[in-house]
């Protein structure tokens, strides 16, 4: 049997990551691990790894969402997952600099569930 | 609304007033350090952006468009303000808060479809206005000075990190880069310890970094960027005790030296200091709390039952060793219940400060609308009380502080012809008294004339003229309904809500009011509470056939009752008791139930702030932990009977509210 594929989803807003993991884990079956924060984050990538893909909110208190993303392209071992950026910040520049810092995809709040998914699933099928 | 919909609907209402407290807070901190002209710290800016920030987010995931529409424009405003393109000048705060003023009164709506149009246009006017309050911006003179920074660190800066960064140019500090390993598990706790060190210096971490360079499994490598004033050799020795890298980074201009050979990363000592605990908290509904201790007052009645069984058995003279066994049991079970009822009560327990911060802002506001010139000050802030109950004080003291404003302090003008200071001061204090906790609210204010209140209360015809009637009891009219001595409607307190609202808050509260005042010099409210109404010791008594329950805390003491003791006053019975004259309550006369010829043998002082009153009763039961549940229906607001207790074996007690029985004596 295939393994069940694993999203880690980082945000700091409560609700708005209970939203996230429920349409994710809902939507494409996946097994969503979640982080309040990026240092939280950067514990469990070892701990519940390896994931599928990764969805980081940008502005976060400790470690901001960009440096995230550069630290999961620059690791050897996270180099090819997947990372969706999911930011209030909806500026060509700020979408630039998502991509710039090495994010697959940039989706801009608020969406909708749909939105999300078919984002989602596109990362999720191809692998 | 289904079920799991309403809960998320809670979750967001809730993480909405996180947010909007967290402003209120920030506000606050930059308030004082602009009003004391202290240096504004960066990271009270930034968290108030974050918090309008996340305000935008979630409402606009939960489709209330006006909240987000106009935090969005808040968080516009913020950013400026913590990019160093707005000044934060008195006016700009003053506006600053009646922004977050209009966000919680749209809040309060619930979603979008329940909103007035009349709330959102004005908040929509308040927004607009602090948006308008721009000064000139500060001129940045120095020049930009360019320093080595690395590329793969200002690409993933955010806008306010690379502000951050020019900044701290800009004010010629020093710029390093630290390099350091820690272990996955406490690098969060370490970076914190770090930071703070940092702080302390008066420096700033501009970036923090995770860093993709290999290193041992179970550990993780950190960059971080840090601008302060201190030299490079400074630095490394107040950092000494970090396995650290530092680099300086120089000015473009400047060549800059060899590199150092990179240091072997060796595993980081085992910490010296005392690690900084990131606290992990868990956000529960206080209702939730109420059941767990509803359980445990279950447990109570089960322990007590086991104590009844053991005790028969024993006087049945079944005294083996499994009944010595199953006591020793007992007592460990009563220990740990005890134990447990205090914890849950600690974690209701939060301090005052909240409170009086929330009624300081109001207070602040209100001065600054009416142009008024008030200081309000506080102490005891530390004090603890049930967060239900300092939820409901905020009304009550407000209620207070806007009469005092109104009514008790003077203009000016006259306070100058007085010989006072022209500013009035408003001072709330927080101390516990035994079993309760106190609040007092005080003005420096011309006080309370006692005769005005004398002839109102003859014209409303509460007293009769020329009775007599003691400077309390007088002072204690101020709390009835309707009675006001001020005659025209004022802008603030209105008319027609007086402080009987106050006193019927508190006394829901199973506390009780009281003021005192000095002509001339002051006027003070205070206010006893309970520190909490989940659970409670009773003091078990019998009148006649009948047991009732008496808050143990409102108990001064049992003694003995003799007809000899009692005096008359004014045809009143009352008791002499150590040069106190307290006046005696007859439950029987009072609940009208007959006593079946049984005479009292003890008499209760119960009471509380300075109010005190004798209960005859037949006889002492003793004590016992219950949970007051509320009588419903049509008895639920009858005089004197706070609630139901239920004891276990069917037996089921009412419980006295001490705070109408005072009141039915004065009224007596």
């Amino acid at each position: 049997m295939e393994r069940k594929k694993k999203v880690l989803v980082v945000e700091d807003s409560r609700i708005t990551r209970d939203l996230i993991v429920a349409t994710i884990e809902e939507g494409t079956g996946a097994q969503v691990v979640q982080a309040e924060n990026g240092f939280r984050a950067l514990k469990l990538i070892p701990a519940e790894g390896p994931f599928d893909l990764m969805v980081f909110d940008i502005n976060m208190p400790d470690i901001n969402g960009l440096e995230l993303v550069r630290f999961v392209r620059e690791s050897e071992h996270l180099r090819d997952v997947p990372v969706i950026i999911v930011s209030t910040e909806g500026k060509k520049s700020d979408i630039q600099r998502g991509f710039q810092a090495g994010a697959d995809d940039y989706i801009v709040k608020p969406f909708s569930t749909e939105q999300l998914l078919n984002v989602v699933k596109k990362y999720l099928g191809n692998r | 609304m289904s079920d799991p919909l309403d809960s998320a609907y809670k979750e967001f209402i809730a993480e909405c007033e996180e947010h909007i407290e967290e402003l209120y807070r920030n506000i606050d901190e930059l308030e004082s350090a602009v009003s004391g002209g202290k240096r504004i710290d960066p990271d009270v800016l930034n968290a108030m952006f974050r918090a309008a920030h996340s305000l935008k987010g979630v409402s606009g995931m939960f489709g209330f468009e006006t909240l987000s529409k106009l935090s969005h424009d808040l968080e516009n405003i913020l950013d400026e303000l913590r990019l160093g393109k707005r000044q934060a000048t008195q006016t700009f705060i003053g506006h600053l808060y009646d922004a977050v003023d209009a966000l919680r009164k749209i809040l309060a709506a619930g979603k979008e479809d329940a909103l007035s149009d009349e709330v959102r246009r004005e908040a929509v006017n308040i927004i607009d206005q602090l948006m308008k309050t721009r000064e000139e911006e500060s001129p940045k003179g120095i020049e930009e000075s360019g320093y080595d920074v690395p590329e793969r660190i200002v690409s993933v800066m955010t806008e306010y990190e690379e502000h951050r960064l020019r900044e701290n140019m800009r004010m010629g500090m020093n710029l390093y880069l630290l390099k350091a390993v820690f272990d996955l598990e406490d690098f969060d706790e370490r970076l914190n310890l770090l930071n703070e060190r940092i702080k302390q210096d008066g420096g700033e971490v501009i970036s923090t970094l995770p860093s993709a360079d290999e290193v041992e499994p179970g550990k993780i490598k950190f960059e971080l960027l840090v601008g302060t004033e201190s030299a490079l050799e400074e630095v490394k020795k107040k950092l000494s005790d970090f396995k650290i890298e530092i680099e300086e980074l120089k000015k473009k201009a400047e060549v800059p030296p060899a590199p150092a050979p990179p240091v072997e990363e060796k595993p980081p000592p085992p910490p010296t200091e005392t690690p900084v605990h990131t606290t992990q908290f868990l956000r529960v509904e206080i209702y939730r709390l109420d059941e767990i201790m509803n359980v445990v007052g279950e447990l109570f009645l089960a322990r007590t039952a086991v104590g009844r069984l053991l005790e028969r058995w024993k006087r049945e003279g079944k005294d083996t060793e499994d009944i010595l066994e199953l006591e020793r049991i007992e007592r460990s079970m009563e220990r740990n219940l005890n134990d447990l009822r205090e914890r849950i009560m600690e974690i209701r327990m939060i301090p005052v400060k909240s409170l009086f911060d929330r009624v300081t802002r109001a207070v602040k506001k209100i001065a600054r609308e009416m142009k008024k010139d008030i200081v309000i000050e506080y102490s005891g802030e530390e004090t603890k009380l049930d967060k239900f109950i300092i939820e409901e004080l905020m009304d009550p003291l407000m209620h207070i502080i806007r009469n005092s404003i109104d009514h008790g302090l003077e203009s000016p003008e006259e306070r100058m012809l007085a010989g006072k200071p022209e500013t009035g001061r408003i001072s709330l204090l927080a101390y516990q008294k035994g079993n309760h906790v106190v609040i007092e609210v005080e003005d420096d204010g011309r006080g309370i004339d006692v005769e005005k209140i004398r002839a109102k209360a003859v014209e409303k015809g509460l007293i009769g003229r020329g009775e007599v009637i003691s400077e309390e009891e007088l002072l204690n009219l101020i709390f009835m309904p309707g009675f006001s001595t001020k005659d025209e409607v004022s802008m603030i307190s209105g008319r027609g809500v007086g402080l009987d609202v106050v006193a019927d808050k508190i006394k829901g509260l199973r506390g009780i009011v009281e003021v005192k005042t000095k002509k001339g010099e002051m006027t003070r409210f205070v206010l006893t509470l309970p520190m909490t109404l989940a659970i409670i010791q009773a003091l078990l008594i019998k009148i006649g056939e009948r047991e009732f329950g008496i808050p143990i805390t409102a108990v001064h003491e049992t003694i003995e009752y003799e007809s000899s003791i009692l005096r008359a006053v004014e045809g009143r019975e009352v008791v002499l008791l150590r040069d106190e004259t307290i006046p005696i309550l007859n439950l029987e006369q009072m609940f009208s139930f007959s006593t079946d010829g049984y005479e009292p043998r003890f008499l209760i002082i119960t009471g509380m702030g300075d109010r005190k009153v004798g209960i005859p009763v037949t006889d002492l039961i003793g004590r016992s932990d219950v949970v007051i549940k509320s009588l419903g229906g049509v008895f639920k607001n009858l005089k004197g009977i706070a609630g139901a207790a239920d004891l276990g074996e069917d037996r089921i007690v009412l419980i006295l509210d001490v705070t109408s029985l005072l009141e039915e004596v004065v009224r007596v």
